[in-house]
């Protein structure tokens, strides 16, 4: 069977990926501190979740390496029956929608909130995924390409931005670390699980990658990165504003952002995030709608994935309007009691599942 | 012919930049500063705002060309009610991100601040840098006064509250600041004084009312419990460790001397013994001699006068220990956090009465001031003749 994707993207290029959606999701939502209870302790939270990253990425990986050339589309009727493998291809690619629409929506709530309070968000999701569409139709290259371009100007926008910040810490309101002991520690550490759990797009990135063996340790770096960019973070929250008002900021990363000023003038950066957002839900959702359609397209054996760019297009932008009623409602859906079973479930388990079933029947796939 | 039509396209895009939030430069209301009171009626709130016109901004304003700030008022139920009761008496979108300044006024601060804190940091129009003040009357009253070499009560309470971050009697806070005091251990706070007062020999009726710093406002939660002025204020500031530059002067047997302090800071020790708290806040600082004027070897009368100011320094905070802590069993000095990070535990045990045990607590006040510096001469002046 043809695979619907010819193109070929490098190890560097899949991990860029990875590394602005963290970026992304902290810019915007930083879930340890928003829905998270370790108050001052989050950063040792943080570090906590590159560790659990680590643990959860390697089944995915092991999988990745056990097909290296095969689209899971292609291994799985052979290891968990075609019936089963429809489904999981299904619930696969819901997941990619899902997430992309809940990206899709925060970057609207976030306009609207922050800058353009007057702009119906209909039309700030429309004119993004126009955008999205066309770099979807254009082919993973042209997303990776592109990837590479924006991780830059992304990480470093974070680092001026975490670096302003600092002039802004009051590093005694981290004190007394582990007050309350480990466990809201690890419970919080669960919270941003979810959204690190996204290292499963290796999994389907894997067979277009052309220098496969030095992926796994690209990943690794970059997920220790994430987890120490994380860490900063989840310092600068309670290091700013102190443990219980970091909590109740509904955008974390805007306020830090709106909150720097430095000599009197060095103020109003807001710009910045917003460069970052924009930039950043382009890659988040191009990747992850990209995703969606290529594993329905494999899936279904369809001939082109493209065919399917238009309808998951339009069916994200209706979907952004009513995946959540609020912020609220999104809020609740963040907490590490929902968001994190429910993503790990896909992300972690399915790939853990199919795993030991390909262990025991001793398949694999072809050498790349 | 796709070229073309994809080139026709991006240009188009150029005539639609945010047109939905488009606002003219001209349909603007600046808003310098804002003041937040009781209404008449006493349970809602009345809301002032301090406004120019981008033109006032421009070259004429720069160059001096004068031009009158304008306040508008309107009151309403709750205080976003009175913000939008103001639009009916403003012909141009009030702007409020480039406020500086939010004055609370007396009443309204002791009635309770909960509701215009919130307002603050939950609407994206502020900024967590905006500076708070209370004043002494009315905010209006505040904004109204005579802004001396300002063109605007903004700029006035900036410049003054700039200046005392460094010489003296009271302090600049954002509202990021306040909302940390607010939210600490000990969930009490202060904020910058200013009143509205005629000016020393002016007559009744001649002279405006000139603004000018006049201590500091003590907060519990979000509700003025008093207010501090002179030494007192200064001395929460010494044991703050927040005092930039400043002076200290007294009388030695033969003359008298003043220096300026710099370089101050102050570090709170905390601990529990025997189960009870124990503070000790160790102060230090800098001297710079200014005057002097008695005639003592140089090696001998250095630590005559750093024993002085060490003492003036003393009375200052304990004046401050006196009216704050045990008059008005308020811990703006970072006590309550300082023991909770020292015993997590102890702690918890005593928050809950910590107010209690403020009018009796032991503070054991450290001083070091070195002179080190004598500026460019070294002696006092010796005159001539016989």
């Amino acid at each position: 069977m043809t695979d619907v994707e010819q193109g070929k993207v490098s190890s560097g290029q899949v991990v860029l990926m990875y590394f602005v959606f963290r970026l992304f999701t902290m810019a915007v939502l930083l879930p340890l501190v928003s829905t998270g209870t370790a108050g001052r302790d989050s950063w040792l939270s943080a570090l906590l979740v590159g560790v659990w990253t680590a643990l959860i990425t390697l089944p995915m990986l092991l999988l990745a390496r056990r097909f290296p050339t095969e689209a899971p589309a292609a291994y799985l009727p052979r290891v968990v029956s075609r019936p089963v493998a429809v489904v999981i291809g299904i619930l696969f690619a819901w997941y990619f929608l899902h997430l992309a629409v809940i990206e899709l929506r925060q970057f609207a709530d976030v306009l609207n909130t922050a800058l353009l309070r007057e702009t119906p968000s209909l039309l700030l999701t429309g004119l993004m995924l126009a955008v999205v569409a066309y770099a979807m139709d254009q082919g993973l290259e042209v997303i990776a390409r592109s990837t590479q371009i924006i991780a830059s100007a992304i990480i470093a926008i974070a680092l001026f931005v975490l670096g302003l910040s600092a002039i802004h810490w009051r590093l005694e309101n981290l004190a007394p670390v582990l007050a309350n002991g480990w466990r809201p520690v690890l419970v919080t550490s669960f919270s941003p699980l979810g959204w690190f759990a996204e290292t499963v797009i290796v999994l389907f990135l894997f067979p277009y990658i052309s220098d496969k063996h030095t992926l796994p340790g690209k990943l690794y770096a970059v997920i220790a990165a994430s987890a120490v960019i994380l860490a900063a973070f989840g310092t600068a929250a309670p290091a700013m504003f102190g443990a219980a008002e970091a909590q109740r900021q509904t955008f974390v990363g805007l306020t830090i952002i709106r909150s720097i000023s430095v000599a009197g003038f060095l103020e109003r950066l807001d710009p910045l995030l917003i460069v970052a957002l924009i930039s950043g839900v382009f890659v988040k959702a191009g990747v992850l709608l990209y995703l969606a359609a290529l594993v329905l397209a494999q899936t279904f054996g369809l001939q082109s994935y493209r065919g399917l760019v238009l309808p998951i297009s339009v069916l994200a932008l209706g979907f952004s309007r009513i995946v959540f009623e609020s912020t609220l409602e999104a809020r609740h859906f963040f907490a590490p009691h929902v968001m994190t079973p429910y993503a790990l479930s896909i992300t972690t388990g399915l790939p853990l599942l199919v795993l030991a079933v390909a262990a025991l029947r001793g398949q694999r796939g072809g050498a790349s | 012919m796709k070229r073309l039509a994809l080139t026709a396209l991006a240009l188009c895009l150029a005539l639609a930049p945010g047109c939905y939030d488009l606002t003219e430069l001209t349909e603007l209301g600046l808003i310098e500063s804002v003041a937040i009171d009781t209404s008449a009626a006493g349970e809602g709130y009345e809301f002032t705002a301090e406004f120019m016109t981008p033109a006032d901004r421009g070259d004429d304003a720069i160059q001096g060309k004068g031009f009158e700030p304008w306040l508008a008022s309107a009151d309403g139920p709750t205080l976003h009610a009175a913000i939008n009761h103001i639009r009916r008496r403003v012909s141009r979108l009030p702007f409020y991100q480039h406020a500086e300044v939010v004055v609370f006024g007396r009443p309204l601060a002791q009635r309770g601040l909960t509701s215009a804190l919130d307002l603050l940091t939950r609407d994206s129009r502020g900024r967590r840098t905006l500076r708070l003040v209370v004043t002494e009357g009315t905010g209006r009253e505040a904004l109204a006064a005579t802004s001396g070499l300002e063109t605007t009560a903004a700029g006035a309470l900036v410049g003054l509250l700039e200046i005392q971050q460094t010489m003296g009697y009271s302090r600049m806070v954002s509202l990021n600041e306040f909302m940390l005091m607010a939210t600490s251990e000990a969930g009490m706070g202060l904020l910058p004084l200013v009143r509205a007062a005629k000016q020393p020999g002016s007559a009744a009726g001649e002279d405006e009312p000139l603004l000018e710093v006049a201590g500091l406002g003590i907060f519990d939660g979000d509700r003025l419990v008093g207010t501090v002025e002179g030494p007192a204020a200064r001395g929460v500031l010494w044991l703050r460790g927040e005092l930039g530059r400043g002076a200290l002067f007294g009388t030695l047997p033969g003359g008298q001397v003043s220096a300026e302090f710099s370089g101050v800071s102050s570090r709170t020790r905390a601990a529990f013994v025997r189960g009870e708290p124990a503070i000790r806040v160790e102060i230090q600082g800098r001297l710079t001699l200014l005057e002097d004027g008695f005639g003592v070897p140089l090696v001998k009368k250095v630590p005559m006068m750093e024993d002085l100011f060490e003492a003036q320094v003393r009375t200052e905070v304990e004046a401050a220990l006196d009216e704050v802590l045990r008059g008005m069993r308020a811990d703006v000095f970072g006590f309550a956090d300082a023991l909770h990070r020292s015993d997590h535990r102890q702690w918890q045990r005593l928050k809950g009465s910590w107010r209690e045990w403020l009018a009796g607590l032991n503070v054991e006040v450290d001083v070091k001031l070195s002179l080190g510096h004598l500026g460019l001469t070294t002696t006092r002046i010796l005159f001539g003749g016989p």
